[in-house]
């Protein structure tokens, strides 16, 4: 059995040519991160309850291998982040667009996290989420209010979507493997 | 868990239903891994288990709408005019065509106009130049914004309180102004179902290890308990796929206990301030 899995590996970073990559995804609490990591891995909409911990799916794109982390994000348990970004090649931030309140914490957590030494070198994906919702901030508002301009650690985007009905996911992602491939 | 757009408490199956509808509908929170700012905890004065499920059963709003039944006009009035001004301490507008009261009297309206000379009118919904809040008043413009979250809300000041006393926060809540249907859970024995297994964990156990890991940590089965990052700090470089091996009862209970020491404990805290 580890026999095979290990060839199946062997063959695949040989002739498949995948590359693994770990992928932290967090944001606040009911942002949509679950939601996401479902409808990438399963294309569905799953039904979701707070995440207490963290789920974890390998998702495979174009060729690209993605581990994703989702975290959960309720405020006294987003201090157990730092403890899933030791060896992370990408960051998929998960705003609730909706969600004008907390923008600024946001945005707090997102510099926080950014200026931790393991993530200096870390590709930012931020997803603007929940785009159906009434009253949402398009990409170039939330990016504003994230303040990722000022941002010079990494490479980002912001991307809009809805995980819901799937929209903008897939853009979102052919940006994130591309930036991530380019690195080592 | 709880919703503090309507002061309702509520088990983490139904909060995954309550996230679902949106923040613009229903704010939901977690009593143990939120912080909760003084005025969330005061939706509860107004709000409660109870009163909702009356005020829904008054205005005929069906039960076979489950989660739907937030989204409703009725709904919105309980969470726009009731909750809001209440929580805000300012009079609540009569209701919209359609909607009636019910469980909502405003008994402060009644005696806001006998005791002050120029009260302001019902209608005066979005002027917060009159609004009895001074933090709102302060803030004007931004309070409209941050009415459904009270993000602008100083969190409750920082201090680690024993967990017998916070097990017993609901228990004792009943002295404390606003009644003793603060919860709106009706009486001792329906608090107690709901948080008795923190409470009685709590009393058996050494304070502050084991009564919240029943409770929060306890309910959810389709999700690791995150056991690295509580031994994380002893060894910062600790990576998440140590996991496996150390997933242990006794990890989670440590884990709860770090969160525990380090955390605000804002229930604590308001019963204090309640209870002087």
């Amino acid at each position: 059995m580890g026999v095979s899995f290990s060839f199946a590996k062997i063959w695949e970073s040989l002739v498949v040519g995948k590359q693994d990559r770990k992928i932290v995804m967090v944001g606040l609490d009911a942002a949509g991160k679950t939601t996401l990591l479902y409808k990438l891995k399963l294309g569905e909409v799953v039904t979701t309850i707070p995440t207490i911990g963290f789920n974890v799916e390998t998702v495979e794109y174009k060729n690209i291998r993605l581990t994703v982390w989702d975290i959960g994000g309720q405020d006294k348990i987003r201090k157990l982040w730092r403890h899933y970004y030791l060896g992370t090649h990408g960051v998929m931030f998960v705003v609730d667009s909706s969600d004008r309140d907390r923008i600024e914490d946001a945005r707090e957590e997102l510099w926080k996290m950014m200026k931790e030494e393991e993530m200096r070198e870390a590709v930012l994906l931020v997803f603007a989420n929940k785009q159906d919702l009434p009253n949402a901030m398009a990409a170039e508002e939330v990016s504003e209010k994230l303040g990722l301009h000022a941002l010079r650690n990494s490479q980002w985007r912001t991307q809009s979507t809805c995980a819901t009905s799937g929209d903008g996911i897939h853009e979102g992602l052919d940006w994130f493997s591309r930036a991530l491939a380019s690195k080592r | 868990w709880a919703t503090v757009s309507f002061g309702v408490l509520m088990c983490i199956n139904c909060s995954g239903h309550h996230r679902q509808l949106g923040t613009h509908i229903s704010r939901v929170r977690s009593c143990k891994m939120d912080g909760w700012t003084e005025r969330q905890l005061q939706v509860f004065g107004s709000g409660g288990n109870k009163r909702l499920a009356e005020f829904f059963a008054a205005n005929g709003v069906p039960a076979s709408l489950a989660f739907q039944r937030y989204a409703t006009p009725a709904g919105e009035w309980y969470r726009e005019a009731w909750i809001k001004n209440r929580t805000l301490g300012r009079p609540v507008p009569p209701p919209v065509p359609g909607v009636v009261v019910g469980p909502c009297v405003d008994d402060a309206v009644a005696a806001d106009k006998a005791s002050s000379s120029s009260s302001s009118p019902p209608s005066d919904l979005l002027d917060f130049g009159t609004s009895a809040a001074p933090a709102a008043k302060a803030a004007a413009p931004a309070a409209q914004a941050d009415l459904l979250g009270f993000a602008d809300e100083p969190a409750v000041a920082s201090k680690a309180a024993p967990a017998v006393q916070e097990a017993d926060f609901f228990g004792v809540a009943s002295p404390a102004p606003g009644g003793g249907d603060l919860l709106g859970l009706g009486g001792g024995a329906q608090a107690n179902d709901l948080f008795g297994l923190s409470s009685t964990a709590a009393n058996a156990g050494p304070p502050g290890t084991t009564g919240l890991a029943g409770l929060d940590f306890g309910v959810q089965s389709q999700v690791f308990t995150p056991v690295a990052p509580a031994q994380a700090p002893a060894r910062p470089g600790s990576s998440p796929q140590s996991y496996g091996g150390a997933n242990t009862l006794g990890g989670g209970a440590k884990l709860v206990a770090e969160v525990k020491e380090k955390a605000d404990d804002p229930f604590a805290m308001a019963l204090k301030q309640w209870a002087m």
